[in-house]
């Protein structure tokens, strides 16, 4: 391990020990707090290996109700375990990305765009639509809470703690993905994909494996998030949603792995500051996101080096 | 038996004819050039050889295999690479990762084996070839460089080392001495050479003369899409078609 890789791991453990005992400290209200926010991390780490490729989907919000939906029906209509049914989300969420592949990478670029923004759409109709077995607009609640030996998985601390193993596991292998071959072939697409085709890499494959897998692990958020409210609705995974994710990953910035969960975590934290403002968070929201294209155009992610420049610490520069 | 063989190859784009009934074949081993005026059909040609356009009609053989239409990444799997008339990398990745990504084919890896940490192996080879080829093109002290930095000298080694680590058996090269100074298009020549020794044939689209001519085995000449003459560079420079349509023409 060189001293880059060393220092990584050393921040990564802090941040653990830190998360995991904070919810100590907190009271109850900022304990589902941290709960969603961890589970948004995964979402939003899932959707940067999405964009990896170059095409920002609008359907990432849509994908996680599909792992949502998928473990609560399997839960509470067919009395399959959380513990099964919660990777059982991923498969399915992966298994719809899959079938809306072959229409969705026919476009790229604007008109995938609103191509996977128009697929989601009919996704969450048809939850609306088909009361059975989605419930229409009041959705399926009921859900049932994990069960393992005595813990109570509805009390927020047990609960987060789940999570934070869960995602934690995810994060590591979002990480191994990006890093490995398979990883820089997906940059490659995005660069240049007329180049990498040109040495054999079958772009269309490429492009689909990115977008079914970001849907697994979305997937796996979703079943999360459910499992804790009880509940889950259309409303949860409409394109209000989909805004949030793509502002956490513009903010915090989409160069390195970490941006975006930077974005999520700090975005969020001010959100929950502004709670009393209700009616102004929006407009609070949006000042934030104005903000940060004009002057932050690469991200939170770019702050450190920004502020390592202007300081002028000399010698500092790191590998990201 | 010709590596590649063109017949009758036709390109249309909607009403203009960019090729029109083209053959030619190229033997194994040779440096072919390829040559004509600008707006020729050149590049056409490639492109439709490497799988980015499909014919309108003709064929393409490969081998003696029928290639015609198949997607690039296909045609890359049986063996051809094409390298593009703009200087095409990967610009924000380093020079390494670069020629990394031009392993895809050799050393195929799936998510399941990226996750679990399987492909260690094919991992390793795949970092040793692209080392390889790094020190076979001169680039192995700009390693860690982004591709978007290097002169353009190195940009284009780093172009061909992407192509050639892919192992090819037919290399197109899509002027690669445009905008080079004498220096640079001799070293470059020489790398050329190289590549050939290594046992991979070349097919050469170059409008600098000089580099044809002390490159090239033999030669093709397209004038407006059609075959204008074939045949060693001797006898194409003495051609009086080629003398008034191409060397005169453009020359002057
Ligand atoms: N994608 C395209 N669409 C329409 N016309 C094209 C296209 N590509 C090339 N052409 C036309 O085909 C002709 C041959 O172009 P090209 O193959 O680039 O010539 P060369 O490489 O010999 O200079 C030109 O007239 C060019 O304008
Ligand atoms: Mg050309």
């Amino acid at each position: 391990m060189n001293r880059s890789a060393l220092t990584h791991f050393a921040g990564i453990v802090i941040v653990l020990v830190i998360l995991a005992v904070l919810p100590h400290f907190l009271r109850y209200h900022h304990q589902d707090f941290l709960i969603f926010l961890v589970i948004n991390i995964l979402v939003v780490s899932s959707y940067r290996l999405v964009t990896l490729t170059g095409e920002w989907s609008l359907i990432h919000a849509v994908m996680m109700g599909v792992g949502a939906y998928g473990s609560a029906i399997l839960s509470k209509q067919f009395n399959v375990s959380f513990w099964l049914s919660m990777p059982l989300a991923g498969v399915v969420a992966g298994s719809v990305a899959a079938l809306l592949c072959y229409p969705l990478f026919r476009m790229t670029q604007f008109y995938f765009l609103i191509g996977s923004f128009a697929a989601g759409e009919a996704i969450r109709l048809s939850w609306i639509h088909f009361i059975k077995p989605f419930g229409g607009t009041s959705g399926v609640s009921g859900i049932p809470s994990p069960e393992l030996g005595n813990i109570d998985f509805l009390e927020p601390i047990p609960y987060f703690y789940l999570v934070l193993i869960i995602v934690t596991l995810c994060l590591f292998l979002l990480y191994r993905v990006e890093k490995s071959r398979v990883g820089l072939t997906l940059h490659a697409v995005h660069w240049k994909a007329p180049l990498a085709e040109s040495v054999g890499v079958n772009t269309w494959n490429y492009r689909s494996l990115a977008f079914i897998t970001g849907s697994v692990f979305v997937g796996i958020a979703g079943a999360l998030k459910v499992h804790y409210i009880g509940t889950v609705t259309p409303k949860q995974f409409d394109i209000g949603f989909m805004v949030f994710i793509l502002i956490w990953v513009i903010v915090g910035g989409y160069r390195t792995f970490y941006g975006a969960i930077i974005g999520a975590i700090v975005l969020s934290i001010l959100d929950e500051a502004f709670r009393e403002f209700d009616e102004l968070r929006p407009a609070i929201y949006g000042a934030i996101l104005v903000f940060a294209i004009l002057f932050l155009p690469a991200g939170l992610e770019s702050l450190p080096q920004r502020l390592r420049e202007k300081f002028g610490r000399s010698g500092a520069k790191e590998a990201g | 038996m010709a590596i590649l063989e063109v017949r009758n190859l036709t390109k249309q784009f909607g009403g203009l004819t960019a090729l029109n009934d083209v053959s030619f074949s190229v033997e194994p081993g040779e440096i072919h050039g390829l040559i004509g005026p600008n707006g020729a059909g050149k590049s056409t040609m490639f492109k439709n050889i490497a799988g980015f356009y499909a014919p309108t009609s003709g064929e393409i053989r490969f081998d003696g295999r029928d290639i015609t239409g198949l997607k690039p990444s296909r045609i890359s799997h049986e063996g051809i690479v094409r390298t593009f008339q703009e200087t095409t990398l990967f610009q924000e990745l380093s020079v390494f990762d670069n020629v990394l990504v031009g392993t895809h084919n050799r050393s195929r890896t799936d998510i399941f084996s990226a996750i679990l940490g399987l492909d260690r192996q094919k991992q390793r080879e795949a970092e040793d070839s692209a080392i390889e080829v790094m020190e076979f093109m001169g680039l192995a002290d700009r390693r860690d460089q982004l591709a978007a930095e290097l002169p353009l000298g190195s940009q284009r080694a780093l172009a061909i080392a992407i192509a050639l680590v892919s192992k090819p058996r037919l290399m197109l090269m899509d002027e690669p001495f445009a905008g080079m100074n004498p220096e640079e298009t001799g070293h470059m020549m020489d790398l050329t050479r190289r590549v050939r020794e290594s046992g991979v044939t070349i097919v050469l689209v170059e409008h600098d003369m000089k580099a044809v001519m002390g490159l090239c085995d033999r030669l093709t000449v397209l004038n407006f899409g059609t075959l204008l003459a074939r045949g060693s560079p001797e006898e194409v420079r003495n051609n009086p078609d080629v003398i008034s349509a191409y060397l005169g023409g453009s020359h002057a």
